[in-house]
């Protein structure tokens, strides 16, 4: 369903993603994790066709990101690490907004705008002021809008990013959830999120692969703690 | 102007290669837009401003005071003032159009949707140019005015307001694209007003006498060069009541030149 073939961006002299491959099947969630600058969000964005690669070639569902990518993009649900939003709209008229653009008009639109508000527990905030939300509730919004064509792909960065441990458990939930159906890609700092969502999970340091594999096996790599493996594994940015 | 020409059929070459535009993406981008605009307290104080102002240099302007004119003509009173006014006021429309996708992080969100570059960037210009034709509208109390007072011909100020249209209709653009480069709107507005002050003076009458009383064969040159980019000859023809095609093409093919422009910014800036 994704396949990422000798993937390397370069800005200017730096290289962010250096000739990453992997692929992920239907029903796979596979965790991201990395220390920050590793190149997880520029690997997303290349995936999600809003950056394009310096070199190598990613295929959603068959369909290759930088010939088709009006197609491919239809086959993907995403949730930006920041979460943006339009803060002057209403929760339900951003949705409404994302629906259009998503090809949804009349009763179906109104079909899939209240499903994903009810998937993401939006239901309090409907008409409230997008500028006036939570971090929360942000968050919970934009990957509304990221669920609303039913995607058959989702790449989500950093989705528990400001949720509380409730909300946090929720997304969880959703994601393994959702992940029977779908192929999901998700970005995390969280390790423990690994266990409690993730069928795989890779490691990234400085844009290559430094582990992949069930999260069982990961665990068995590190001598028991995946914190343990994380550290052996990636740089750190801060001098000791 | 053939420059610009042939720049612009290669504007529609280019755009028509990528396949047909879809039209519910654009309205979905022009809707929000339009809405965006009118739930902002911005937008009634823009008009307002702008209505003072047309109003207060049409009635007001020592020695042009149309009132003491005796005139129902607007072309030297009303219309006079529009480029000038619309160099200030377009930029005001369309300065938080993609500026502020930048600077919310939303273009990430908009890029990655089944939407074309050019989509947006045309759902935009419809949704400041919708704005601008709405401003203009609340400006005909000065055409009601003068057609009770006196007996205006209504041709002439059809026409000078679709001029004004157009007129607006390339500062906006000029806007936008000045607006893909930056994610601050006040450096958006400071370089888009100059650029718009710019395309009415090279055009202005006294500044293209100059040219024309020089004498100089290579000055002249430049005069008519500077014309043929310039909005105001155009302008002042449709204020006169005159509709040329030439200038018809003059302001489609800088109003797509703007937007291909804008395009290639947006789409160069993530590569």
């Amino acid at each position: 369903m994704i396949e990422v073939n000798n993937l390397t961006k370069q800005f200017g002299h730096k290289i962010a993603v250096d000739d990453l491959s992997f692929s992920v099947e239907k029903g796979e969630v596979l965790g991201f994790l990395g220390p920050n600058g590793a190149g997880k969000s520029t690997t997303m964005r290349i995936i999600t066709g809003f950056l394009p690669a310096t070199r190598g070639d990613v295929k959603i569902c068959g369909i290759p990101v930088a010939d088709k990518p009006e197609d491919a993009k239809r086959k993907i649900g995403y949730l930006p690490e920041s979460a943006p939003l339009y803060a002057d709209m209403t929760v339900v008229g951003f949705l409404r907004f994302c629906a259009s653009i998503r090809g949804f008009s009349g009763p179906a639109r109104k079909e899939a705008v209240d499903r994903v508000i009810e998937t993401c527990f939006l239901q309090t905030v409907v008409h409230q002021s997008i500028d006036t939300l939570s971090k929360g509730y942000r968050h919970r919004t934009c990957l509304a809008q990221s669920l609303l064509h039913d995607p058959e792909v989702l790449v989500l960065d950093e989705p528990t990013d400001g949720l509380d441990p409730n909300q946090k458990h929720e997304v969880r939930k959703l994601i393994r959830e959702l992940g029977k159906e779908k192929t999901i890609v998700f970005s995390t700092h969280i390790l423990e999120e690994v266990d409690a969502s993730c069928t795989r999970a890779m490691i990234i340091d400085q844009g290559k692969i430094v582990a992949e594999g069930s999260p069982e096996s990961l665990r068995t790599d590190g001598d028991g703690s995946l914190t343990e493996l994380f550290r052996k594994l990636t740089t750190s940015d801060v001098v000791a | 102007m053939s420059v610009i020409g042939i720049l612009a059929i290669l504007v529609l070459a280019a755009v028509l290669i990528g396949g047909p535009l879809l039209v519910s993406n654009i309205r979905a981008i022009f809707c929000r837009e339009v809405t965006s605009f009118f739930t902002s307290p911005l937008a009634y104080v823009l008009i307002f401003i702008f209505l003072v102002a047309i109003n207060a240099l049409t009635f007001l302007w020592p020695g042009r005071e149309l009132i003491e004119s005796e005139q129902a003509a607007l072309k030297d009173f009303f219309f006079y003032y529009h480029p000038w006014v619309l160099a200030f006021y377009a930029p005001l429309l369309a300065m938080r159009t993609l500026s502020d996708e930048h600077r919310q992080g939303t273009i990430e969100l908009i890029s990655t949707m089944p939407v074309r570059t050019i989509e947006l960037v045309f759902g935009k210009f419809l949704g400041s140019f919708v704005l601008l034709f709405a401003s203009l509208f609340f400006t005909a109390s000065v055409w009601i005015s003068v057609s009770i007072l006196g007996d205006p011909d209504h041709g002439p100020v059809i026409s000078g307001y679709l001029g004004s249209l157009f007129v607006g209709g390339t500062f906006i653009a000029v806007a936008i694209a000045v607006s893909a480069l930056t994610r601050s709107q006040v450096i958006c507005v400071a370089v888009s007003i100059p650029i718009c002050l710019m395309l009415c003076i090279i055009g202005f009458d006294p500044v293209q006498d100059f040219f024309a009383d020089s004498g100089v064969r290579f000055l002249a040159f430049i005069g008519e060069l500077l014309a043929s980019i310039s909005v105001m000859p155009a302008f002042v023809d449709f204020s006169k009541g005159l509709i040329e095609l030439r200038y018809l093409f003059y302001f489609v093919s800088i109003i797509a030149l703007c937007l291909f422009i804008t395009t290639t910014v947006l789409q160069n800036k993530r590569a």
